[in-house]
């Protein structure tokens, strides 16, 4: 009995902590900052995306875990790699992002995902365009995936 | 003196230099390519086939048929493999026109030569007989003509590869969503993405 209400206890102590953590990132450079605090998302002068979010870490597990599970799960989803991915670190923790190919209103759009867990929460970004527009801002957009940190 | 008028058309055309050493071998390729969009794939191959001083053949909007040199055909294959998402029913061929070239060749020499002596007997005929040499001129020029046309046409052939590639867009690649046992990993989806934005 008193197990469970430990286990409750926790649950209801992570989503607190969840729901009252913030999400910080540089905005990368040449966009506007749309939304900050619990999610941050900024968008490009030409309407690129960029969403960082967090989620509850769990099950706990490393980098190399996630980035494997992300890409298989993608893969399996119909997704096709545009990159093999890479690992990046920032003050949350290591991080990895990976890029894909998906048509979208008759053009290649890029969606890239990126995951950097921390101790207690996983924080998410996702950006996406239309390939010539993502390249152009890929930079910026990486740069700013290794600011990312919470409080 | 009708000798004067037929003599420079003979020797222009056993100068047109078509017996030069050249491989014999014709290349070709095909393919169907998964593409996102089959306008823009066109595009990025056209470009390519041009900067190697290649040109195209047809552009639909499902197709393109593309001649580019023989020797970049290992290089465009590579490049197919960047600019699709899947490539399908790829086939290289090859096929050697060395006999064919050899017969062209040798059946061109046969006429030239018939009609340098048919030349030769003109000034001694009388009217009669330089009709009839007339007549034959022609049809041996007729013949000498077609049989180069066909000549250059397996010459271009060895020179230029051909590749013609189709382009598909398969509704069943496109991404599906399957739930994962990680729950925050089904919070994540290009399409949700881009019609939710924030």
């Amino acid at each position: 009995m008193a197990k469970r209400f430990l286990l409750i206890g926790a649950a209801f102590f992570m989503m607190f902590f969840v729901a009252c953590a913030t999400v910080e990132v540089t905005v990368p450079q040449g966009f506007a900052l749309v939304e900050g605090g619990e999610r941050f998302f900024a968008v490009s002068p030409e309407g690129l995306p960029f969403r960082v979010v967090m989620e509850e870490h769990y099950p706990r597990q490393t980098v190399e875990f996630w980035s494997e599970a992300l890409k298989r799960q993608f893969l399996d989803e119909g997704y096709h790699l545009r990159t093999e991915g890479e690992f990046f670190d920032c003050p949350a923790g290591r991080g990895f992002f990976i890029e894909w190919n998906v048509p979208y209103q008759g053009e290649t759009f890029v969606y890239m995902t990126a995951v950097v867990p921390a101790e207690k929460v996983l924080y998410l970004a996702e950006a996406a365009a239309e390939h010539e527009l993502y390249a152009a801002r890929r930079e910026a957009l990486v740069e700013s995936l290794k600011t990312i940190t919470g409080k | 003196m009708k000798r004067l008028f037929l003599l420079p058309l003979f020797f222009c055309l056993a100068s047109l230099g078509l017996f030069a050493e050249q491989s014999t071998l014709t290349r070709s390729l095909s393919a169907t390519l998964l593409v996102a969009d089959p306008e823009s794939a066109a595009d990025l191959l056209i470009s390519w086939t041009e900067e190697r001083k290649g040109y195209f053949l047809l552009r639909s909007t499902d197709m393109v048929i593309l001649r580019f040199p023989a020797g970049d055909l290992e290089t465009f294959k590579s490049f197919l493999d960047t600019q699709a998402e899947a490539v399908y029913d790829l086939s290289i061929g090859a096929s050697d026109v060395s006999e064919e070239l050899a017969a062209l060749r040798s059946g061109i020499r046969a006429r030239e030569e018939i009609l340098a002596k048919n030349l030769s007997y003109i000034d001694g005929a009388d009217v009669k007989g330089t009709l009839a040499i007339e007549r034959e001129v022609n049809r041996l020029l007729n013949e000498i003509e077609s049989m180069k046309g066909r000549l250059n046409r397996l010459l271009v052939d060895a020179a230029m590869a051909r590749a013609e590639i189709a382009f598909t867009y398969r509704e069943e690649t496109l991404p599906s969503n399957i739930p994962s046992s990680f729950t925050w990993m089904n919070r994540l989806d290009f399409y949700d993405f881009m019609r939710e934005g924030f």
